[in-house]
């Protein structure tokens, strides 16, 4: 390995860096002159948007594929297909935050912004526990710093504390399942790790790491009973910082705990079948999956402000999302990563909506978007289209996100040697996601039937706000109709890793 | 000789010199200063005034050994012993001559940072636990002055290290035979120099205890054996960079062969002490936020510069 | 050396409960410390003296002198001890403890089930620990670099005084930046 290869794989990471340092260089050179204002904001974002277009137009056009340093960088279709994914939602929020008022000192949240989608794209493009852990924590400091950032707010700060507490903590598991882990394959790459398991059968110190493990993911993706910060977080971040929590964060999250339960946990599946029970990961994430679900759906029902709703009917969907982890096929696979992207480009357009609500009302109650629709008719058109693709009806994304995830999950069970007892959670998958259609139909309510009080501010969204939610929404109706532009790479790109 | 014997003879005489050496300074500096400031200084007790010493310990040892009300008791008492222990320990790796070390260890000079920055814990615990508020201004400023130079203290050694090839003291002694690391590596000297005297906190950087701001700084509380206990560890600590700076950039026990190799040790050291000694007489005292900003802004810059260039040079030279 | 070992840990191991238990902030923090400098006499002991080396400069040295200055800053006295104290009840611990109890006795359990080498024969020094930070780690350790630049940025974030904008407590309205 050398200097030159290192640089080549990280070259989109490597721009993205000094865009960074650019935009905080920006932010320097007007602290002299009054660092408020537009200005700082309008040339802060767009710079960062080039950086970010660079980065995935190097990512486009590099025919470089392969791994280099023993799985610690590793470049094939999926992981660039994800880089790209990652740097399309890392956009959005980068516009969602030109859109929030403007702050002081703006360049430095930007800059945050980016260093979060480095470590995102360091956790999807590794395969190795050390680079692994490294980009988890660059990801988990960003994104503190971010939901921090309003510090004039002081529910920015407890959400601020709560995911670092949390993160820290959940860190920590993570960090001690992967040394016990280490100690037992005696290697820190996946790949190596997998061959090791099914060489040695489930020792108890394996079980160890494994549950130490799978606790520090379950925080990642925001799995019962892991949860705790999200309502909190998503409720109190300022609105970009919670959106790339909810959609980029959650991504790489589920993408990285994919690959390592299938590469590196491979023969330690164990069973979860009624009466078939063998310890390995397979219970553990059933029981995460329908926590979560049953957690997530019901209390959603009673929030009463649509960043706690969103906050929790993300806990239920990493629910669904974890039902086809288990099955622990490539066909199963796909369809989760399939399901993520969708469900992060809906939560992002979800998000930007509030954003544009919050800054008009003052709040995110279910009341303060009444009337909606008669003031910002695309916008509450594109807030429909997020609902309905995330309560999964016909002809949007959502819908066949969780079509693909029930049938390869029931595909598992059907396919000899697969995995049996995955009927039940299907079944209650499916319960799960009528009461789900119910808390989206209310704020869909208030959007379109109920009239705005008088005396309310009038929501008026700005050209960029309203274009990036419109395209977000499209993005939803077009892979609605066509989920195969989308689910085809994936699965090709599975097939070629798997 | 058997070596257990003669590693204990080394140890006993290392610990024997150093205990004298404290003691001796506390006249020494008296009367150095004097002159250099056109004083008499002490002149009065036996020849030369050397009795001082005496008169001084007996002072020191029959004064009320005063334990204030208010502060934290076990941390006050314990807070004069860590820097006389740190300090020691420390001397433990420092070879006086060929083969005369306590510990010959392979890490001798991380050993040093380490036992170095424990020493830390002495002042900014003293200042603690005084509970007032001179004391805990004292022990503030220690805190954040050495954390600010202990960064660059360890970085200026590496270019010896590169030089020497090794982190044992011993080899880098052997390794300076043709030349004394002096000449090629004088940033990294003048840097330890620097951030060896604000470890010591000894004039000028002697901020933690400023007598004209804090009255005493972080010992203001101390009275009896307790404040004797910081003076002679503040010799000892003054002492151990002498020493570290001969061993590292002078040559060590190098020198005429007719001269017993301790005896050279000791003479330079004692140079060493003797230039800390007129330092304080010659240079006022800095604020305390220029002598942070001097250390973050130019001394840590030029502790890495000095790092890479003596790395690349070392590189070309070696192809 | 197995029996020095074995002190070593249990003096960990007691000085760790006592960070958590004690109420005087300075106090834990000093356990800390020696709990610090006794996890690196046990790398010493088995056969890693240069990170020993560093745990001492760089964790107890350093980092805690840290700790220490802003607790020292925030001049935290009697109330807080008291404060402490009070979080100290036992329906605080009792559920948090029992978890804990539960970790500890399985994950002694598995290495006393566990058949495992022992340590401790080769010791590993300065040179091979910079060759295969050279080597091998070298991404890694390019990469830690960069998740220090994000800390550092973020931290310099935090820390900045705005004095013109008043920390709002009105409660419930939006967080928006």
């Amino acid at each position: 390995m050398n200097y030159i290869e290192f640089t080549v794989f990280l070259l989109p990471e490597i721009v993205l860096l000094v865009t960074a340092l650019a935009v905080i260089g920006i932010d320097c050179a007007r602290r002299g002159k009054a660092a408020t204002g537009a200005g700082g904001t309008l040339a802060s974002a767009s710079l960062c948007a080039a950086g970010i277009l660079v980065a995935a137009l190097i990512i486009l056009i590099m025919p470089q594929e392969g791994r280099i340093a023993g799985g610690m960088l590793v470049l094939d279709p999926l992981t660039r297909l994800f880089k790209l994914v990652l740097l399309a939602m890392t956009l959005v929020a980068v516009l969602m935050l030109m859109e929030t008022r403007p702050v002081r000192h703006v360049g430095e949240n930007f800059a945050v912004m980016l260093f979060a989608a480095i470590g995102m794209m360091l956790v999807v493009g590794t395969e190795e526990l050390l680079v692994l852990f490294i980009g988890l924590e660059l990801t988990g400091i960003s994104l503190y710093v971010l939901v921090g950032f309003a510090r004039s707010d002081i529910r920015s700060a407890e959400a601020a504390l709560k995911y670092f507490l949390f993160g820290s903590v959940s860190a920590a598991f993570l960090l001690f399942g992967l040394s016990l882990i280490y100690g037992f394959s005696g290697s820190t790459e996946l790949g190596e790790i997998g061959v090791a398991m099914q060489a040695g059968g489930m020792e108890p110190l394996l079980a160890v790491g494994l549950v130490m493990t799978l606790v520090g993911f379950g925080f990642k993706v925001a799995a019962v009973p892991f949860h705790l910060w999200a309502p909190d977080v998503y409720q109190g971040a300022p609105a970009p910082a919670a959106a790339l929590v909810a959609s980029a964060s959650k991504v790489a999250g589920f993408f990285i705990l994919a690959k390592v339960l299938l590469l590196g946990f491979a023969g330690a599946e164990g069973g979860a079948a009624w009466g078939g029970f063998q310890p390995g990961w397979v219970p553990l994430i059933g029981v995460m999956a329908a926590l979560s679900m049953v957690v997530g759906n019901l209390a959603a029902l009673v929030q009463n402000r649509v960043r706690r709703l969103l906050a929790y009917s993300g806990i239920g969907h990493a629910g669904f999302m974890l039902i086809a982890l288990m099955a622990a096929t490539p066909a199963a696979l796909a369809s989760v990563l399939f399901y993520v992207v969708i469900y992060g480009l809906t939560t992002l357009g979800a998000f930007g909506v509030v954003t544009v609500v919050l800054r008009a009302r003052e709040g995110d109650r279910l009341s303060d978007f009444a009337g909606m629709s008669r003031q910002a008719p695309l916008l509450s058109f594109s807030m429909l289209i997020f609902f309905v693709s995330l309560a999964g009806l016909p002809p949007l994304a959502g819908f066949f996100g969780k079509f693909y995830l029930f049938t390869s999950a029931m595909g598992a069970q059907a396919a000899p040697g697969g995995q049996p007892g995955m009927l039940w959670l299907v079944l209650l998958a499916l319960v799960m996601s009528a009461i789900s259609l119910y808390y989206y139909l209310l704020v869909l309510k208030q959007i379109f039937f109920v009239e705005a009080a008088e005396g309310t501010p009038v929501i008026r969204a700005s050209k960029t706000g309203t274009w990036t939610c419109s395209i977000l929404a499209a993005a939803t109706i077009v892979l609605g109709c066509y989920p195969g532009i989308l689910l085809g790479p994936i699965r090709l790109a599975v097939g070629a890793a798997f | 000789m058997n070596p257990t014997l003669q590693t204990l003879a080394v140890t006993l005489g290392i610990l024997f010199t150093l205990l004298h050496v404290a003691a001796v300074l506390i006249w020494v500096e008296r009367r150095l200063l004097a002159l250099l400031q056109d004083r008499l200084g002490p002149n009065r007790a036996g020849p030369l005034g050397l009795f001082i010493i005496v008169a001084d310990v007996i002072k020191i040892f029959t004064k009320e050994d005063w334990i204030p009300p208010f502060a934290d008791r076990p941390l006050y008492v314990i807070a004069p012993a860590i820097i006389l222990l740190t300090a020691l320990v420390g001397f433990t790796i420092v070879p006086v001559g060929p083969g005369m070390v306590v510990l010959d260890l392979n890490i001798g000079i991380l050993f040093f940072l380490a036992f170095s920055s424990l020493g830390i814990y002495s002042t900014v615990l003293a200042g603690w636990a005084s509970n007032s508020k001179y004391a805990l201004i004292g022990g503030l400023r220690m805190a954040a002055q050495m954390f600010s130079y202990e960064v660059f203290m360890g970085l200026s050694l590496m270019g010896v290290v590169i030089l020497a090839g090794s982190l044992n003291l011993s080899e880098i002694v052997e390794a300076q035979r043709g030349m004394w690391f002096v000449l090629p590596q004088f940033l990294g000297f003048v840097i330890f120099l620097l951030a060896g005297l604000a470890e010591t906190h000894r004039l000028p950087f002697d901020l933690p205890e400023a007598e004209s701001e804090l009255v005493a700084g972080f010992h203001t509380e101390y009275s009896s054996m307790k404040f004797g206990i910081f003076f002679v560890g503040e010799y000892i600590g003054l002492t151990l960079i002498a020493a570290m700076i001969v061993t590292l950039f002078f040559g060590g026990w190098l020198g005429p062969a007719w001269i017993p190799a301790p005896l050279v040790f000791c003479f330079k050291t004692f140079a060493f002490i003797l230039f800390f000694i007129l330092m304080r007489a010659a240079i006022p005292r800095p604020r305390f936020d220029q002598m942070l900003s001097w250390g973050w802004k130019y001394l840590l810059p030029l502790a890495l510069i000095n790092l890479i260039a003596t790395g690349a040079l070392v590189l070309i030279r070696a192809d | 050396m197995t029996v020095a070992f074995y002190i070593t840990a249990a003096i960990a191991l007691l000085t760790t409960m006592r960070v958590v238990t004690h109420t005087n902030a300075v106090h834990a923090l000093l356990y800390f410390v020696i709990s610090l400098l006794s996890v690196a006499l046990m790398f010493y002991l088995i056969g890693a003296p240069f990170v020993a080396a560093l745990e001492v400069i760089i964790y107890a040295g350093a980092i805690m002198v840290l700790f220490l200055f802003v607790i020292m800053m925030l001049n935290v006295g009697e109330e807080h001890a008291r404060q402490e104290r009070d979080w100290l009840s036992r329906r605080f611990w009792a559920g948090p403890g029992v978890l804990c109890a539960a970790l500890l006795a399985i994950t002694a359990w598995v290495i006393i089930e566990t058949a495992h080498p022992s340590v401790g024969h080769e010791v590993v020094g300065a040179r091979d620990v910079g060759a295969s930070l050279f080597g091998p780690y070298l991404i890694a350790v390019q990469l830690a670099a960069l998740l220090l630049l994000g800390g550092l940025v973020g931290a310099s974030h935090l820390r900045r005084h705005d004095r013109r904008t008043p920390l709002r407590t009105d409660g419930g309205k939006g967080g928006e930046s």
